[in-house]
């Protein structure tokens, strides 16, 4: 765990410019969709098409199944990239490898601190919406937040796991990048061809609820129990990846 | 020479791009009868071409290649260590800023126009015909928008350090656009809302909103003139920003 500490910061240094720019561009939707809500409801929801609160379709269309989502599914992948292949490029791998500590402890490390900016940008809607909300004399559910933000979660565990292993097979920092938007788009595709398409395998609809058991349509509310399986399975996905990526690391050469 | 490198650099970014485009272009002809079976309301051929190529999933990954291919440049060389050659060429910076800006033009339109030479190619094995010309039309509207993307990335490639910082502003700037352009203030301004206008739906004569009889308007070529001034103005600004910078 001593080891850890310093590498995590390592990690946090590559990645902190990142996750800020991320972090400032998701609060801003979610604090000018607030605030300037009058205008964009008439934009975003102009028929009122949910039976329930018009504020909380309207906080759904805009940042748990719009453009906020959107954009976290860019940059959860974005945080992925860098590590080795990065810095084998950069001519600084040398020093990284030079480290001692093993590279699956490397690779381990960015991961973590990836998966822990999910989470704080998962969490990032609920903790502005709480905030923001009130201000403007309005509310969404709390609830509704937490399971929305887990949902998140898992979602962006497995498009970072992507992303991660993405980065480790591809030499070049672009085509990492390329691969892994080639994969938001052509993964919800590949789900359209049987037999995949029996199974609720869309990741962009987990996170958002869209034609899940769990969402009502009607009132877009997330309703029931959390789907523990299907988050968990999510996890498990995740983690395989990032185990795969890991793998791959340990036995690159990257002279 | 200075064209071979920079398609050098690019070359595997434009090649991943290509053949994800023809994939999805492929994919979306294969499924038509399977989706069009459990669309909501009865859809022709050519509605569900435009609204699942041109309209959603496909023009999406086309505007994220296209912000790929616009990265890179003497700024993320400086990174890599490898500016310092690329300044000591035997070309003024105005022509390196320019040749690069050009490949990835020509990268651009020719992305822009893979779905038209493959989907009225594809339709005929399916039983389904798309016009060409129509897919063509749809294809210069990408490419205009593309260039745009491109210029865009490619002048925050210039100003912004780090490899996936330019990448980032660019989403976010198209989606600023894109969210700008339904206030009540640009709404009456549709030059502004470029996704819209490479969605092509002005150019769609809907009969009874379910079905792309024809395509009856003609191109907005007023609007994409003014796209390809804007990136002309973005390049020849990263231009002159390339050739007074200190990359020691």
């Amino acid at each position: 765990m001593n080891a850890m500490l310093p590498l995590l910061f390592k990690a946090w240094r590559e990645s902190r410019g990142r996750f800020l720019i991320s972090v400032a561009l998701l609060a801003a939707i979610c604090v000018f969709g607030v605030l300037c809500r009058d205008s964009l409801m008439r934009v975003i929801v102009p028929d009122g098409p949910f039976a329930g609160d018009a504020y909380t379709g309207y906080i759904y269309l805009l940042v748990y199944a719009g453009k906020a989502r959107g954009l976290f599914g860019i940059m959860v992948m974005v945080l992925a990239l860098g590590g080795l292949q990065r810095e084998r490029l950069h001519g600084t791998v040398g020093f990284t490898l030079a480290l001692p500590v093993s590279r699956a402890r490397l690779v381990s490390a960015q991961a973590l601190l990836g998966l822990g900016q999910i989470a704080a940008l998962s969490a990032l809607p609920l903790l502005l919406l709480t905030v923001c909300s009130p201000l403007t004399h309005v509310s969404y559910p709390l609830e509704q937040m937490v399971r929305f933000a887990l949902l998140w979660f898992a979602g962006g565990a497995v498009f970072f796991a992507v992303a991660f292993l993405s980065a480790a097979l591809f030499r070049s920092e672009y085509t990492a990048l390329a691969a892994a938007f080639v994969f938001i788009i052509f993964y919800p595709m590949a789900l359209l061809f049987p037999p995949l398409s029996r199974y609720p395998l869309n990741i962009n609809h987990i996170m958002s609820g869209v034609g899940m058991p769990y969402f009502d349509t009607r009132h877009a509310l997330l309703v029931g129990a959390p789907p523990w399986t299907l988050l968990a399975s999510m996890m498990v996905m995740a983690g395989l990846l990032i185990l795969l990526a890991v793998q791959i690391t340990r036995y690159r050469d990257y002279s | 020479m200075l064209w071979y490198k920079m398609w050098r650099e690019s070359r595997i970014r434009f090649a991943i791009s290509a053949v994800a485009l023809l994939w999805m272009c492929g994919a979306v002809v294969l499924l038509q009868r399977q989706v069009r079976a459990h669309a909501d309301e009865p859809m022709s051929y050519a509605h569900y071409i435009w609204s699942a190529v041109y309209k959603a999933n496909v023009l999406d990954l086309y505007i994220l290649l296209v912000i790929v291919l616009g990265l890179g440049g003497v700024l993320q060389e400086r990174a890599q260590g490898t500016a310092g050659f690329t300044l000591s060429l035997p070309v003024s910076r105005w022509r390196l800023t320019g040749v690069r800006a050009a490949v990835g033009f020509i990268e651009v339109a020719i992305l822009a126009l893979l779905p038209a030479l493959l989907i009225p190619l594809l339709s005929p094995f399916f039983g389904e015909t798309f016009p060409f010309v129509h897919a063509v039309q749809f294809s210069v509207l990408w490419a205009g928008g593309g260039m745009l993307v491109f210029a865009l990335t490619f002048f925050f490639s210039v100003v912004l350090p780090g490899a996936y910082s330019p990448a980032i502003a660019s989403v976010a700037g198209l989606m600023a656009c894109s969210v700008a352009a339904g206030l009540p203030l640009f709404e009456h301004h549709a030059v502004f809302d470029v996704l819209q206008t490479m969605h092509g739906a002005q150019l769609s004569a809907m009969d009874g909103g379910t079905a792309l009889a024809t395509i009856a308007a003609p191109l907005p070529w007023l609007r994409l003139g003014l796209y390809a001034l804007v990136a002309l103005c973005l390049v020849g600004t990263a231009g002159a920003i390339v050739a007074r910078r200190d990359f020691s």
